[in-house]
């Protein structure tokens, strides 16, 4: 009597971190990481707002609270999230608009992506005025 | 979710997206002014204090503005995080995975709404 051999079901392993040992994947994944950074900081400073409602000691409570050093430590690493995301999303634009000619000339991607970071800059110049 | 429903909200989502994604481009301002700037002492505190803070919300312009830079980025950010949540594996439970993202998402910005609404 001859026994069956036993299958087993073959199970591909998939490595879900590879990706991060290549540099333009590392990128990647930082910039998709970019959003949770900047979601994290949005909604604390929505709690901060919210504290408006309860009075002037509850806003100052939260208010030192977001700048001890840890949070300053936060702040950083989200404005860094922040300016990754910006000029990786001004670049992404940049590219998927249609090829722009000046008469002869035609505008390369360098040209626009600098003109992109420009109006950013400019625009965010305007922003800080209002706020102070 | 059946297919059908999620292939029409997904292009709303991916709108919503590219919009947030635009409005976080004020995002590194923000920080640098309200944060960073200010626990640094760079600027004077009393830029952003009770008084000054509850006078800029009053403003339905600022309301509008501070509803906007709030929600686009939650959005935006929520619907990225969720697609590298997938591609971390988690496809399978795409449903959990949607609703705590685009959960975290809306609280985010009906808590955001109600203190814009009630702050007059």
């Amino acid at each position: 009597m001859t026994t069956k051999p036993l299958l087993k079901l073959y199970k591909p392993k998939i490595a879900h971190f590879a990706r991060l040992k290549n540099p333009r994947y590392l990128l990647y994944t930082l910039r998709e990481l970019s959003g949770l950074f900047i979601s994290i900081y949005v909604f604390l400073f929505a709690y901060q707002l919210s504290q408006l409602v309860w009075g002037p000691t509850a806003y100052q409570a939260i208010t030192n609270l977001l700048q001890s050093p840890a949070f300053l430590a936060f702040d950083v690493v989200v404005l860094l999230f922040a300016l990754l995301h910006a000029i990786t999303w001004i670049d992404l634009n940049t590219l998927v608009i249609p090829p722009i000619k000046i008469g002869k000339m035609r505008i390369k991607h360098s040209m626009l992506l600098g003109a992109g970071i420009l109006l950013w800059l400019i625009v965010s110049g305007v922003v800080a005025m209002l706020i102070l | 979710m059946a297919a059908e429903d999620e292939t029409r909200i997904e292009p709303i989502l991916w709108g919503l997206f590219v919009a947030g994604g635009m409005i976080a481009l004020l995002i590194p301002i923000q920080i640098l002014l309200v944060n960073i700037a200010t626990a640094l002492g760079l600027i004077q505190p009393q830029t952003f204090d009770y008084d000054h803070m509850l006078n800029l919300v009053r403003n339905p312009i600022t309301k509008l503005y501070l509803l906007v830079l709030i929600c686009g980025p939650l959005i935006h950010g929520m619907h990225r995080f969720r697609h590298t949540l997938y591609e971390w594996g988690l496809k399978g439970w795409g449903e959990l995975v949607g609703v705590f993202c685009y959960g975290a998402a809306l609280s985010g910005c009906g808590l955001a709404a109600y203190v814009l609404l009630t702050l007059h």
